[in-house]
């Protein structure tokens, strides 16, 4: 037996010792250096030389700490660390199984015992027993199918502890307010959460854990924490202190990873899945009824909204329809504004005109008589000098001069008088060309003079219109002795006419352009006002173009005055031929 | 010899025509420069033709010529209105006639007086 052992801790020292020489090219550390975690004394290692069979009784179903397999072999938390303990220390324990708790307790009171894998402090008798610094710590927790995250908020539920475990004594000591029903396991407590019999349990994590995971409980699980801890530790015979000072040597060795790993291994503290539990069915039809109300929420306010949007389309169509008829009416209204306006301001300008023509009237009465009799004076003494006395060259002109003033002065008077009287035209069906043409001939001589080139363009073929023949001639002669004055000596006349219009409101058209520089913008809305005039002082009366507008507006016909995009200004005058 | 009379208010006027027809040596002429004297003088001087002026400040000449062919002595005395008030073109028909009137627009030069009592009193 002893050389058995031996053998094995000398096996166990040549693999470690290559295992740490194999590291520097793995790259990997050792998480407990084994040789220099045990550092026994001499004197420890005499005694453990000297108790080769230590006896370690074992619980055969304290879950998930230390059990028995189906197989028999020892596992859980607790084997775990006596596996390790073994490793450590190169030796194994003899193993009593004990089936129940009672039965450690008679193992133990009858000496037979050397360790206890895992106890509480308090449930090894103290006077036999001493328990190591405890090395399986869990905090205890709150297993429920709700979320219940304290002892107080589980204040008047029904709260489960198994049997012979600590929490009962905590709970009652602590939170007296609960309901503390003991069950004889961890399953049976499971079940009875499951069933509604009780609201939670009360238990350690690693219990828990171990038990959620096995029964396979999918609506309960770790929902809360108790403020108090599970704490096993090693207990050894009293009168076996260098037992005592082996094992928490040996445990204060064991480093943190090892630990965690032991750890790991037990304990399945997977967070609760939403999908699991019972919180997220209850979420999912909550969630799927909230969106089915929205859904029908909104499709109710959608229609809603479009028999809203429909009424007021309604509305608007009403509106717009009423909108559109007012705008008729009002534009109706406007035209008819419009044309009040326009009738207003032909009246204000007929009467205007007529009262010009009164003042014009009056003017040419009260001119006439003072101007022509002075007149008529002179050319009787012009006649008389004439005849008796013998004048040369030079007074024969000179005289000459003064009748042609003499009449000059007459003709202004007489264009005054005609147009401060009304006119009755006398109308005859006439070719609006052959009047052109004789008032052309009747101003010949004043073309020829001033070397004026006429350039007729008369259309052939034009219906016949009414005109007072003699005033359409006044017309033509003074638009022509005005584009005469107007050009300088050798101008261009341009006469010509043509039908236009549309059927049913033909129009002949007389136009007559001029080469001379045409009229400033200022000129173009007085033109036609008597007694204004363009010409030098001493060469127009003023009278000449409203003499024309006049006998034109009396023949319902237009003129029209544009300069010509090449010089000149053109006079446009529009007949109607109906 | 033919006699005429000129009645005007104006006797600047009435001395030109008078200078310029008895400068012919065909006629007598005599003037009066108030319209109501124009009767009066009229039958006083029994003329062949008379040239009278319309708008006189005392007595128009219309006036007078109703008076005129009221006074059976003088009713067939040839009558020629002088007036600035009407134009050459209105009395340019050839007879000088304005609703059965003889007229004559001022300014008349001579050759129109001597026409005009060529026309109404042929010498043949």
């Amino acid at each position: 037996m002893e050389f058995d052992s031996l053998s094995k801790y000398l096996k166990r020292l040549i693999l470690i010792s290559l295992l740490i020489s194999l590291l520097p090219w793995t790259g990997l550390t050792l998480a407990t250096d084994v040789a220099a975690a045990v550092s026994l004394s001499q004197a420890e290692r005499k005694w453990l030389a000297e108790h080769p069979e230590i006896v370690l009784v074992t619980q055969a179903r304290s879950y998930p700490f230390e059990f028995f397999d189906d197989s028999g072999t020892y596992r859980g938390v607790a084997a775990d660390y006596i596996a390790l303990l073994e490793q450590r220390l190169g030796m194994r324990f003899k193993v009593l199984r004990a089936e129940n708790p009672a039965q450690l307790q008679a193992y133990i009171k009858s000496g037979a015992v050397d360790i206890v894998a895992a106890t509480a402090r308090t449930s090894v008798p103290a006077q036999s027993m001493q328990v190591a610094r405890p090395h399986i710590v869990f905090p205890g927790v709150i297993v429920a199918g709700d979320k219940y995250p304290d002892l107080a908020s589980l204040t008047g539920k029904k709260v489960a502890v198994v049997k012979g475990r600590q929490w009962g004594h905590f709970i009652g000591a602590n939170s007296p307010q609960l309901q503390i029903t003991s069950m004889s396991d961890v399953a049976t407590a499971l079940e009875a959460i499951s069933e509604g019999k009780v609201t939670a349990l009360v238990s350690d994590m690693a219990t828990a854990s171990y038990y959620i995971h096995r029964e396979g409980m999918t609506d309960i699980n770790i929902v809360g924490r108790v403020e108090k801890d599970l704490e096993l530790g090693i207990a050894t015979r009293k009168d076996w202190p260098e037992l005592n000072r082996i094992m928490e040597k040996v445990l204060a060795g064991i480093s943190d990873e090892e630990h965690e790993a032991i750890s790991r291994q037990w304990i399945h503290l997977k967070a609760p899945t939403l999908i699991m539990g019972k919180t997220f069915w209850t979420l999912l039809f909550s969630g799927l009824a909230t969106v089915l109300l929205t859904f029908l929420g909104f499709i109710l306010w959608n229609r809603s909204l479009r028999q809203q949007v429909a009424a007021r389309t309604r509305n608007l169509k009403k509106e717009l329809e009423w909108r559109t008829a007012a705008e008729m009416e009002i534009q109706e209204a406007y035209e008819q504004l419009n044309r009040s306006h326009n009738e207003l301001k032909e009246t204000q300008l007929q009467l205007i005109r007529a009262a010009k023509m009164e003042s014009i009237g009056s003017l040419a009465a009260g001119v006439a008589h003072e101007v022509k009799n002075p007149l008529m004076q002179i050319r009787l003494g012009l006649d008389y000098v004439r005849d008796e006395l013998v004048l040369d060259q030079t007074c024969q002109d000179v005289v000459q001069d003064m009748e042609t003033a003499v009449s000059c002065a007459d003709s202004v008077i007489n264009s005054l008088l005609d147009f401060s009287r009304e006119k009755k035209l006398s109308r005859e069906l006439c070719s609006l060309n052959k009047v052109i043409e004789d008032s052309l001939t009747l101003v010949r001589h004043i073309l020829s003079q001033n070397g004026v080139q006429v350039h007729l363009q008369l259309q052939g073929q034009l219906p016949k219109i009414l005109l007072d023949e003699n005033k359409i001639h006044q017309v033509f002669i003074n638009l022509v002795h005005n584009a005469v004055q107007a050009m300088p000596r050798n101008g261009t006349l341009q006469i010509s006419t043509y039908q236009s219009g549309s059927p049913g409101k033909k129009v002949l058209v007389a136009e007559i352009a001029d080469s001379g520089p045409g009229i400033g913008k200022e000129d173009m809305d007085k033109i036609f006002d008597p007694f204004y005039t363009t010409k030098p002082v001493g060469k127009g009366s003023g009278l000449g173009l409203y003499v024309c507008r006049n006998i034109l507006d009396l023949h319902g016909a237009e003129i029209e005055l544009s300069n010509r995009d090449n010089g000149g200004l053109c006079i446009t005058i529009i007949f109607k031929t109906d | 010899m033919k006699k005429i009379l000129v009645i005007d208010d104006e006797p600047g006027l009435t001395r030109m025509i008078k200078l310029n027809l008895e400068r012919t040596g065909k006629f007598t002429v005599r003037t009066e420069n108030c319209g109501k004297n124009a009767i009066r003088v009229a039958l006083d001087f029994d003329p062949d033709i008379i040239f009278l002026d319309i708008m006189m400040p005392d007595l128009p000449g219309d006036a007078i010529a109703e008076q005129l062919r009221a006074e059976p002595r003088l009713q067939n005395i040839k009558l020629v209105f002088l007036t600035a008030i009407v134009t050459r073109d209105d009395t340019a028909d050839g007879h000088n006639l304005i609703g059965g009137h003889h007229f004559l627009a001022k300014p008349v030069s001579t050759k129109d007086l001597l026409r005009t009592i060529e026309m109404l009193l042929p010498t043949t």
